[in-house]
């Protein structure tokens, strides 16, 4: 067991270590923006300002001195300074984080929580009705990108409930729930389709095997061979999805913040990107890929509750 | 109480959806199980023995399956017609009343849940008592069937199991609830020898001591004749000829029972090949007029492939083609006149 | 007008109805698109200010934005940047994907271990990320996106190539023209490569799809097309701060959008059904009597 978990946890530190090196030296030897002039703004700069600003930001080094020293930051849980703003990175993102954090979760929960039981529903009535309206939708919402959602939600709201906050702060943590509703349930929409996909597709498979009919022979109701039955066994391949998921839940957040007028890690990350503003950029990114990484490790955690084999093959 | 009733098969016939039209994967098949007996149906891989015992449960795809006939049930509140029971009623008498084993042990339990899990689902929700009574009664039935320590395997998942003890496992979960019929599908094929001795051992003792009649569905001549007390052979979705054990290996009428029990292996046989029936079934997709065993028949006349067969009897012993119990008495006749003379 | 007879796939038929719709559909948007400077009514980019966020009418059939521009003509144009975007993408793709694939699955080996360790990786992260990392690093604008999703597309069509290039592998012809003693190359691409080509067809077609939503995403963040230009997604973007008063303007581009996308996926997913009869769908006992297939019985 402990074996098979530091494997894994090597394997996460080779990738981090990689994607942050490999982000921060093409950041750093590619970009063609002066640093420099992302600092001092290009305006009245002397020399002198000029020369303090490349000591503060350690462009006076060596990219690999940089690199360095920006790895050893982030384990003392300094990201960085920003370029434009001269702020703590952290802070920053930290400050806008429970937006996403709360839109990426929100959506994910609603996501998957419509996604499940639909598509369990659209798997037992497959070629019925109900199949086909739910494939339909399915279709309909893959095709759909989540701004262009998120804006016929904004265009619906502002006509048929213009007291809703589709812009401007909250207040409180109801006020903040109100608020996230909409975007949470754009983005959970946009996203819904490759869960519904899968569990169906895995519905059906789990309710042809053998076993199932053994089930039957049993006696069993239908509730349980559908809901104890078919959809633990169906689960598993949404499982091996979930970190992918999760992914697109967040470049899916960049979006939709945006069309709501959220300020949230999303929009800070595009605005960086905009402005040149690398030591966001990086940050952001290698915190993605960090959530990312527990993500999948979530869904390796996950695998092995759900399905005996998998712990009896990690226990040897 | 010998030789009452239990289940009566009037005329079933299966048939099933495919992309090209109908498949007839039962065409006409009647038989009868009575109380504490083992009645054996045999027949080659795609003869329709499966599909009879699904359509008896009624295991197969609601909507891509037509049944034509009936299947009568001698439940002790009287008589019922499975075909035309309402869903609520069929799952009282699915595990409770009558119970199957199915072909591949390996493929009869769910990969995640124990096994004592799935044995107990099935008894807490028939007999409606709480879970951990269910689980001791699992335990008890894993000793049963000489599964032990029954407690411990019970815990245990299907992938812990050995292909003989799941088909084991599947038998005492099967027997759960006491059902008056159990039908095993070819409960020991997928076993080696010694596993296939201890299966059948069971089946014996579950007739002897609990008085369960069972319906058990090979390919294998010798189990029939080591267990069953009476047999059905089935070809293209027929019964082509039935009786008791000892009639049919006695006497048997139908060309294609005798091909079946020429092919037997005999111990000590020799060398000498084992005699295999020539061609292959015919396929169910199409009504076959006269007799589908026909092209296949070494005794075949013109007017088999046409017209349907007179049907022969004699007593309990009934064969699908008179012609060739005619043609046998004829020459049992001359055999005897010669002799006289 | 007579009752179109509707196909199911269930027949073994490509032409099915959805199909045809889908594939209707998709002619129609590129032919509208390959051919709009002899289409658009107006030139996209010509400015009128008498008449801004005009609504709907013969002149103007989607309506002018607010610089007096025709919608319906920058739609037309805005579909080829999009259209155009996306086809780049996917031949990027393909142009570095197939081999990669086609060697990687045929030599297997070490090579072929790291190269799907790291392919799994970057796949398991969404295209618009990795963009967005692109963008960071080499700047924005339409082309530096196009060959940014071309080049991140390349690994799940090298994964895909290579999964059909192993089930071709063991297969007889292959012996056989290994036996002959021709070159990898020859066998790869003239003996290996049209055999895998029906799957990697699908996959590039559905590609093209999600180039279309990811050009859209980049465009409409503003890391895409530059003004004047625009693409489906810059129109969208432009035109979402005049939601309330014409609506057109950002409705119109996201509906393409979706029409174009859902045509693609849906296409894809009925040749899919084709390819592989085991996803058709069995006939219904009415469907079977109506196709003559067995005869219709009472009291079913």
């Amino acid at each position: 067991m402990a074996v098979s978990w530091l494997k894994k946890l090597a394997e996460y530190v080779c990738i981090l270590v990689a994607v942050s090196a490999l982000i921060f030296f093409m950041i750093h030897l590619f970009s063609p923006t002066d640093p420099i002039s992302v600092i001092v703004g290009g305006k009245g700069s002397t020399p002198e300002i000029i020369e303090n600003a490349r000591k503060k930001f350690y462009l006076d080094q060596p990219v690999w001195k940089q690199y360095l020293i920006w790895v050893q930051g982030i384990l003392h849980g300094d990201w960085g300074v920003s370029y434009k703003y001269q702020t703590p990175v952290l802070e920053s993102i930290l400050s806008r984080a429970p937006v996403t954090l709360g839109l990426v979760i929100g959506a994910s929960v609603l996501s998957v929580g419509a996604a499940i039981p639909l598509g369990v529903l659209s798997a037992v009535k497959k070629d019925r009705p109900a199949d086909r309206i739910i494939s339909i939708l399915s279709l309909v919402l893959a095709a759909i990108p989540p701004f262009l959602l998120s804006l016929l939600m904004v265009f619906a709201l502002s006509k048929a409930a213009p007291q809703y906050p589709i812009a401007g702060g909250y207040e409180g943590v109801g006020g903040y729930l109100w608020r996230m509703l909409a975007p949470c349930i754009a983005l959970a929409c946009a996203k819904i389709t490759i869960t519904l996909k899968v569990t169906r597709q895995g519905m059906i498979e789990e309710m042809k095997k053998p076993y199932m009919m053994n089930v039957e022979a049993k006696g069993m109701p239908e509730a349980n061979r559908i809901w104890k039955h078919g959809l633990k066994n169906a689960v598993i391949p949404v499982i091996s999805i979930l970190s992918v998921q999760i992914g697109a839940m967040i470049v899916g957040a960049v979006l939709v913040e945006s069309v709501f007028s959220l300020s949230g890690i999303g929009s800070f990350l595009i605005d960086s990107i905009k402005a040149s503003d690398y030591p966001v950029v990086q940050a952001i990114i290698l915190m993605l890929v960090i959530v990312f990484l527990l993500a999948s490790a979530a869904a390796d955690g996950l695998y092995s509750l759900i399905d005996p084999r998998i712990r009896a093959r990690k226990g040897k | 109480m010998e030789n009452r009733e239990l289940l009566r098969v009037d005329g079933l016939c299966t048939d099933l959806i495919t992309a090209r039209g109908l498949y007839h994967a039962v065409r006409g098949v009647s038989l009868q199980i009575n109380e504490g007996e083992i009645l054996g149906i045999v027949g080659e891989s795609g003869c329709g023995k499966s599909m009879t015992a699904k359509s008896i449960l009624r295991l197969n795809q609601e909507d891509k399956t037509f049944y034509k006939g009936a299947v009568y049930y001698q439940a002790k509140d009287g008589e019922k017609e499975i075909l035309k029971l309402p869903k609520k009623e069929m799952n009282l008498l699915r595990g409770k009343e009558i119970a199957m084993v199915s072909q591949n042990p390996m493929a009869a339990f769910d990969p995640l849940y124990t096994v004592g899990d799935q044995i107990s689902e099935m008894i807490c929700y028939h007999k409606k008592i709480g879970k951990k009574e269910g689980m001791e009664e699992a335990a008890r039935l894993l000793e049963l069937v000489g599964i032990f320590p029954g407690e411990k395997r019970a815990r245990q998942y299907p992938h812990e199991f050995s292909g003989g003890m799941l088909q084991r496992a599947a038998i005492a979960m099967m027997i759960s609830c006491s059902p008056r019929l159990l039908i095993a599908d070819e409960p020991t094929t997928a076993l080696d020898v010694t596993m296939q001795a201890q299966v059948l051992e069971i089946l014996k003792k579950l007739k002897d001591e609990m008085h369960m009649s069972v319906l058990l569905i090979t390919h294998n001549f010798g189990v029939v004749a080591e267990i069953c007390s009476r047999v059905c052979v089935m070809y293209a979705g027929q019964v082509v000829e039935s009786g008791t054990v000892e009639e049919i290996f006695r006497d048997p009428i139908h060309p294609y029972t005798r091909a079946l029990i020429r092919g037997i292996p005999r111990r000590g046989g020799g060398s000498e090949p084992l005699e295999t029936i020539p061609g292959t079934p015919p396929r169910l997709n199409q009504e076959i007029p006269g007799c589908a065993f026909a092209p296949r028949c070494a005794v075949a006349k013109e007017s088999c492939y046409t017209c349907s067969q007179e049907i022969w009897s004699n007593g309990s012993h009934w064969s699908r083609c008179a012609g060739a119990a005619m043609a046998r008495s004829h020459a049992e006749e001359q055999q005897r006149g010669g002799r006289a003379g | 007008m007579k009752r179109m007879k509707r196909k199911t796939n269930s027949e073994g038929t490509l032409w099915t109805f959805p199909f045809i719709l889908a594939a209707a559909v998709l002619v129609i948007v590129f032919a509208t698109t390959i051919f709009a400077p002899f289409i658009a009514p107006w030139d996209p980019n010509q400015l009128d200010l008498r008449q801004i966020f005009a609504s709907p009418s013969p002149e103007h059939l989607l309506g002018t934005d607010k610089t007096g521009r025709d919608i319906f003509s920058r739609i037309l144009f805005g579909g080829r940047m999009t259209l155009s975007g996306a086809f780049a993408v996917v031949a990027i793709s393909m142009i570095l994907g197939i081999p990669a694939g086609l060697f990687a699955g045929y030599y297997g080996g070490k090579a072929d271990k790291v190269m799907m360790w790291v392919t799994n990786i970057i796949v398991s992260f969404p295209p618009l990320l990795l963009a967005f990392v692109f963008v960071a690093v080499f700047g924005s604008g339409f082309e530096k996106v196009v060959l940014a999703l071309g080049v991140i597309y390349v690994p799940m069509l090298a994964r895909t190539t290579r999964s059909i290039v192993l089930t071709q592998r063991n297969q007889t012809y292959v012996e056989a023209v290994e036996a002959m003693g021709y070159g990898t190359g020859k066998i790869l691409f003239k003996h290996i490569l049209p055999n895998c080509m029906p799957t990697i067809l699908v996959q590039v077609t559905l590609d093209i799809g999600n180039a279309i939503l990811d050009l859209a995403a980049m465009s409409f963040l503003g890391l895409g097309v530059k003004p004047p230009v625009s693409d489906w997604g810059a129109m969208l973007e432009d035109g979402r701060v005049y939601l309330l008063t014409q609506p057109l303007q950002a409705l119109a581009p996201g509906i393409m959008i979706v029409v174009t996308v859902v045509a693609i996926n849906v296409f894809v997913e009925e040749i899919r059904k084709y390819l592989n009869p085991s996803e058709r769908r069995l006939p219904t006992y009415r469907q079977l009597v109506k196709r003559g297939l067995i005869a219709e019985e009472a009291g079913r």
